[in-house]
């Protein structure tokens, strides 16, 4: 009994609010910067010699592919602070962040796939960037799937941070297949200066705005799983306050434990 | 409409409707699962009062 | 992830079991590891020759006749004909050579002349005839990094 209640009381008092000013504050800011992001896709950027309007779906494209990057490294950053630390607090910003960016793959992909069908004329072809990136898609799911699979609390955290560390090299594969081999997908417009600067300024704009979104994303993600972790206590809690009850029911009084 | 237009469209709509709905989902999940470790935290403070009488 | 709702299995000897699956973890951790590895290294192997240049088609002929292989090249100027058959031919180059397509089908909407504002920078899926002739079965139109302003007609 005084196992379940001290756990309680520790428990207890820690839930950041969901929405307060300072939620205020974030997503008006996140609304007006896709407003502008909007306005710079569809408007400010001028229509591409060859492509036309298709080629706005760049901004969109190229913004959730690097946030998807990004999110990878917060995984395999968040996973050797938890294997260091053994904190509860980083495992869990770990998992908000793995799936968020397995949200930002899906829509790389789903992205990259409708363009591609449009200017490429396939929705899918197995080029080194397209299956480098699909594999990566994988490795995230396999590492959300993973941690479903295993109970026990420290060991599924201490797998999912090495998982989630190895996953991370598949990034840096990503990003210089185009380099290394010969593939469909071009290298990148911004370091090889393929982009006129009002693409630029459009990119740039977009590029913030999603990363809003995504911090957004992985905060709420991350408050998620400590609720979660939070009910996955409590629940221990009970199980164990029961069995102690049943313990000293089992004594007939509970005065005969002391 | 033209055809990349379509193309166009989709692409952001699919980008947009999944990252709201990413965040729609995930914020309803937050309310439901602190609403029920509340509800567990009462109960389970009734049932020790209880057992402490 | 971690349903509140969702029941877990019980409480067991946390130390004993935290010992047992200690070994346990590092073998799945490992397993996993390699799996991985394994799935990128043939992911890069299989994608290692997304194409080839004319002349490997050539030279690897006696490996690839008959077989599936993609070749890249930037059309010929002038070379596209449309046969009343459906049949569309023309040449593409690169710095190792020329080589005649045969494509049955509609092509994508931006494969054509550069001068005409298309890209002629293509990879064709198919085979390789005796003929010589590559019987294309599906053309990817291919472009660069660079991305510039439609100019807009002078009225």
């Amino acid at each position: 009994m005084s196992l379940a209640s001290s756990v309680l009381r520790r428990r207890a008092s820690r839930q950041p609010p969901l929405f307060g000013w300072r939620g205020l504050v974030v997503y008006a800011s996140l609304l007006v910067l896709m407003a502008a992001a909007l306005y710079m896709i569809f408007i400010y950027a001028p229509a591409e010699r060859v492509q036309g309007d298709a080629h706005r779906l760049l901004y969109g494209h190229v913004a959730v592919a690097w946030l998807a990057f990004l999110a990878f490294g917060i995984v395999a950053f968040a996973s050797v602070m938890y294997l260091w630390r053994r904190t509860a607090r980083w495992d869990s910003l770990a998992v908000a962040s793995a799936e968020v960016g397995v949200l930002f793959t899906t829509l790389t992909l789903a992205s990259g796939s409708i363009w591609g069908r449009h200017v490429w004329g396939v929705w899918w072809t197995w080029d080194p960037r397209l299956t480098t990136t699909l594999v990566l898609w994988f490795i995230y799911v396999a590492y959300l799937a993973l941690r479903m699979y295993i109970d026990n609390v420290d060991t599924r955290r201490r797998v999912a941070a090495i998982f989630g560390i190895v996953g991370v090299v598949d990034v840096p594969i990503v990003w210089y297949s185009v380099e290394w081999w010969r593939s469909l997908h071009p290298v990148q417009s911004v370091t090889r200066a393929g982009l006129t600067p009002e693409m630029v300024l459009t990119l740039v704009v977009t590029v913030v705005a999603f990363t809003v979104f995504c911090f957004v994303l992985i905060r709420q993600r991350y408050l998620l799983e400590c609720a979660s972790d939070e009910g996955e206590d409590l629940r221990d809690s009970v199980r164990n306050w029961h069995d102690e009850l049943r313990l000293t029911g089992a004594r007939s009084t509970p005065e005969a434990r002391t | 409409m033209t055809q990349e237009l379509v193309f166009l469209f989709i692409g952001y709509a699919v980008i947009w409707v999944l990252l709201f709905g990413y965040l729609v989902f995930v914020t309803g999940r937050i309310r439901s699962v602190r609403d029920a470790v509340h509800d567990m935290r009462r109960e389970l403070d009734a049932q020790r009062r209880e057992a402490s009488e | 992830m971690t349903d509140a709702s969702e029941p877990t299995g019980a409480a067991a000897p946390e130390p004993i079991r935290n010992r047992l699956l200690s070994g346990k973890f590092l073998f799945v951790g490992g397993a996993l590891a390699a799996a991985l590895g394994f799935l990128i290294w043939t992911a890069t192997q299989g994608a290692a020759v997304y194409y080839h240049t004319v002349s490997e088609l050539h030279t690897k002929r006696s490996e690839i006749e008959g077989r599936l292989v993609r070749v890249n090249g930037i059309v010929v100027d002038g070379s596209i004909e449309e046969s009343a058959d459906g049949i569309i031919r023309f040449e593409i180059e690169d710095a190792t050579g020329v080589l005649p397509v045969e494509f049955r089908g509609s092509p994508p909407d931006l494969f054509g002349y550069a001068e005409e504002d298309k890209y002629s920078d293509v990879i064709a899926e198919g085979r390789l005839l005796g003929t010589g002739v590559f019987e294309a079965r599906n053309l990817i139109v291919k472009h660069g990094p660079e991305f510039e302003p439609r100019e807009i007609p002078a009225q």
